[in-house]
């Protein structure tokens, strides 16, 4: 099994113990960080999109957070231990184009509310890209932003 | 497509000679398109201008055209432009200053003008720049909301790429980005 393991935008991966699962270089995008107390097990899911009816593609959190939930109950982790962090949903070229970074953030409050899992701790807005790697078996999350020194939430 | 008429620009403006590679048109997953130009969270300078194809009152949006600078080449590149010299450490980020910033951004504009001034005369239509902006980050972050504009109703994308090289020292790459709707325009002009 590969310990570092790299979620693509609009994918989501769930990992064990040892393995670090990262979103590297996200802007406007957000990086959901799904993790339990108990179990060593976690998830990542790097989301592009915001939520908008009729677009149904893994790009947009709609779509993809509930696929990412209902594969970690498969997994045998229930929806009361699960607890989330989320980095990311920066603007980047404020000037020249819709704040799709602020929309992502909004719809993935909205999902993780809706399933009532709590948002331990989050990092999102600003105008800096993020990388971002989540440990499996603590849920310890480290932050990278632009230019800046690490961060741990 | 442009691409020399874009590269004789940037050789008046720096005064340097520029070789230009074989231009390339790709359709990828706008989620590829990161890696290939490099590493994702290296820093990067990136350049964006907006272009829309004009008919009459009607405004399209076509696509968005990108210059995509690794840091060191940035750097040097806003010392060709000013024909100053900085110094260029090793430091991570990539420090412009204002003047910098805004030398690039008329550079995007040039490089901009030339490309459709090509594309005019080759499609027959229209098109209009937008006011080029610019932002120095990891590629990957700085791209992704770009992506994710362009990419919504879409699988694919498609974009059209060269690489510019001075004197071996400055490497960038020129991305064209085709809207879906521009897209849409420019083959029903092709009629392909």
């Amino acid at each position: 099994m590969r310990k570092k393991r790299d979620v693509r935008m609009g994918d989501y991966k769930i990992g064990t113990d040892e393995q670090v699962l990262s979103a590297l270089g996200i802007g406007s995008c957000v990086a959901v960080c799904i993790y339990t107390e108990e179990k060593s097990k976690a998830a990542l899911a790097h989301v592009m999109l915001p939520t908008e009816e009729g677009k149904n593609t893994e790009k947009h959190a709609h779509i993809l957070l509930p696929q990412m939930l209902e594969h970690l109950k498969l997994e045998d982790i229930e929806k009361e231990e699960m607890k989330a962090k989320i980095f990311g949903g920066a603007t980047m070229f404020p000037d020249n184009t819709i704040d799709i970074g602020k929309q992502n953030v909004k719809s993935v409050k909205e999902i993780l509310g809706d399933e009532d899992i709590e948002i331990q701790e989050e990092d999102t807005g600003g105008a800096k890209g993020r990388a971002v790697w989540l440990n499996c078996r603590s849920g310890d999350v480290v932050v990278r932003k632009n230019g800046e020194k690490t961060q741990r939430f | 497509m442009g691409a020399g008429q874009a590269s004789a620009a940037l050789s008046e403006l720096t005064d340097k000679k520029v070789e230009v590679e074989y231009p390339t048109i790709q359709e990828l997953d706008a989620r590829e398109i990161p890696d290939e130009i490099g590493h994702r969270t290296d820093k990067y300078a990136t350049i964006l201008v907006n272009v829309e194809v004009k008919e009459g009152s009607e405004k399209d949006r076509l696509g968005k055209l990108l210059l995509v600078l690794d840091k060191d080449s940035a750097k040097r590149f806003s010392e060709y432009l000013e024909n100053e010299i900085y110094d260029t450490d090793e430091d991570e980020t990539i420090e412009l200053t204002a003047h910098d910033e805004s030398a690039m951004k008329e550079t995007g504009n040039i490089l901009t003008g030339a490309c459709l001034a090509a594309m005019t005369g080759w499609v027959d239509l229209q098109l209009k720049e937008g006011i080029p902006s610019i932002e120095t980050d990891m590629l990957s972050a700085t791209l992704d909301h770009v992506l994710a504009e362009m990419s919504q109703d879409l699988e694919k994308v498609l974009f059209f790429r060269t690489e510019f090289n001075f004197e071996h020292k400055i490497s960038a790459s020129f991305l064209f980005i085709f809207e879906p709707e521009g897209e849409r325009e420019i083959l029903d002009k092709l009629e392909v």
